[in-house]
C-alpha cells in the first residue's frame, strides 16, 4: 500500500466561473509541483475537458498523475454532486444526458456569460496542448433536468460513484438546499470543503455516516491542492479509489 | 386569518384535504425561502412556507419547524410521494400558478406577517 496525495475535484476553464489559467497543461504542473498523485476533473455538468487533463498529465508525467474522469451535476433542487468513473467513456455518457437536461440559452450573443468573474472566459473545450478547439454554448451553471435521486441513479449505472459536494456550505449543499440529508439516495462520500477543513469542522460532519474526503473545488491555479485527501491504496486506479472510500484492507482515505 | 380564508383569498389550489381544525387553523406569520436550512433556522412556527422546492424534505423541514401549511409557488407540484407524506404528518398543502414575490405580496396584503415583524 502506498499513501497517495488526491485532489478530487477541480475546475477546467469549461466551467464559467473558473479562470481561462484552468487549461490543462497548467493544471498539470501546479498538480505535480504540489504533490498530487491522483486528481478528479469535475466541471459543472460536463466531462468534456476531461480527456484533455487526462492526455496531458500522461504526456507531462507518465503515470505520475492519475486523473479520475469526474463531473459536478447540478440537481433540479440546486444541490452539487460529484460523480467519479472508472472511464473516461461513462463519464461522457452522464455528461451527455446532463447537457441535454441543461436549459438552452436564448442566443450566446444574446446571453453573455453571466456568472464568470473572468469576462474573457467563455466555456472554453480545450486539447490536451491548451489549445481552444470548442466553445459550450449552454450554460453550464444551472441547473440540469435531474432531481438528486435521479442524478445519483445515473453516476451509478454508468458504474460511478456519487459525492455529496461541499456539504459544510450553505450554498448548493445538500444541507444547505434540504436541510439534512435524505434517506435516499445514498451517497458513497461526502465533500467538505477547503474553508470548511481549514476551520477544522471536519468532526461535526461524521455523525452523517459517510466516509469523508476534502478537495480543493479549484477554480484557480493558485487554489489547486489546498485542501487534499490522502488514500492508502495498492495503485492509483478508480477501483482502488473506492475501496479505500469504503475501507477495505488495509485501504483507507483520510483528510490530509 | 384562518387557513381556509388564506387559501380562499388567494385562490390557491389544495393538494390535501385537511381535518375541519386544521382548516380553521390561525395563520399568523409566513416565511418564503427554497433553501431548506434557512427554512429549519427562521421559518415561524404555526406559518405557512412559500417554495418552489418540491423535494420530499420540504415535508419533514416544514414538520420540524411546525408548518401549518406549504404553498408551492409558480406551478410547482410536488410528487405523489411528498403528498402522501404531508397527508400522514398533517401538513396542508397548495399550489399557485403566481410566483413566490406575488403570493407573498397577497399574504402581506391579508395582514400576515414574517417572523420579525
Amino acid at each position: 500500500m502506498t499513501a497517495l496525495l488526491a485532489d478530487l475535484h477541480i475546475h477546467t476553464a469549461l466551467s464559467p466561473c473558473a479562470a481561462r489559467q484552468m487549461l490543462p497543461q497548467n493544471i498539470v504542473r501546479t498538480c505535480r509541483q504540489r504533490g498530487l498523485k491522483m486528481i478528479a476533473i469535475c466541471d459543472h455538468n460536463s466531462a468534456a475537458n476531461v480527456s484533455a487533463v487526462a492526455e496531458a498529465a500522461e504526456r507531462e508525467t507518465g503515470s505520475a498523475l492519475k486523473v479520475i474522469p469526474g463531473i459536478e451535476v447540478t440537481t433540479r433542487e440546486e444541490v452539487h454532486v460529484l460523480g467519479l468513473f472508472p472511464a473516461l467513456q461513462s463519464a461522457l455518457a452522464v455528461s451527455e444526458s446532463v447537457l441535454e437536461s441543461l436549459p438552452r440559452r436564448k442566443s450566446a450573443e444574446q446571453a453573455p456569460n453571466p456568472v464568470g468573474k473572468d469576462p474573457d472566459c467563455q466555456q472554453w473545450i480545450l486539447d490536451a496542448a491548451d489549445r481552444q478547439i470548442g466553445t459550450e454554448q449552454r450554460l453550464l451553471t444551472g441547473a440540469s433536468g435531474y432531481s438528486l435521486s435521479e442524478a445519483v441513479t445515473l453516476i451509478r449505472r454508468h458504474g460511478g460513484i456519487a459525492v455529496a459536494a461541499h456539504i459544510d456550505r450553505r450554498a448548493f449543499s445538500v444541507l444547505g438546499q434540504l436541510g439534512f440529508f435524505p434517506e435516499t439516495p445514498q451517497f458513497s462520500a461526502a465533500e467538505i470543503s477547503s474553508a470548511g477543513a481549514a476551520r477544522g469542522r471536519i468532526e461535526e460532519f461524521r455523525r452523517y455516516g459517510l466516509p469523508l474526503i476534502s478537495s480543493s473545488d479549484s477554480h484557480f491555479l493558485e487554489d489547486i491542492a489546498c485542501s487534499c485527501t490522502t488514500f492508502m491504496v495498492a495503485e492509483p486506479s478508480f477501483a482502488e479509489l473506492v475501496l479505500a472510500i469504503r475501507g477495505i484492507g488495509a485501504r483507507r482515505c483520510q483528510i490530509a | 386569518m384562518k387557513l381556509n380564508q388564506v387559501a380562499a383569498g388567494l385562490g390557491l389550489q389544495a393538494l390535501t384535504t385537511a381535518p375541519a381544525d386544521q382548516e380553521r387553523a390561525e395563520i399568523t406569520r409566513a416565511h418564503a425561502s427554497d433553501l431548506l436550512s434557512d427554512v429549519l433556522a427562521n421559518a415561524p412556527a404555526g406559518g405557512v412556507l412559500l417554495t418552489i422546492q418540491v423535494h420530499l424534505n420540504v415535508i419533514a423541514v416544514a414538520m420540524h419547524a411546525m408548518q401549518a401549511a406549504v404553498i408551492f409557488t409558480s406551478g410547482m407540484l410536488p410528487d405523489e410521494a411528498v403528498r402522501a407524506k404531508a397527508v400522514e404528518e398533517g401538513i396542508s398543502l397548495f399550489t399557485t400558478r403566481e410566483s413566490t414575490f406575488d403570493t407573498a405580496g397577497k399574504l402581506y396584503a391579508l395582514g400576515i406577517r414574517g417572523r420579525h415583524e
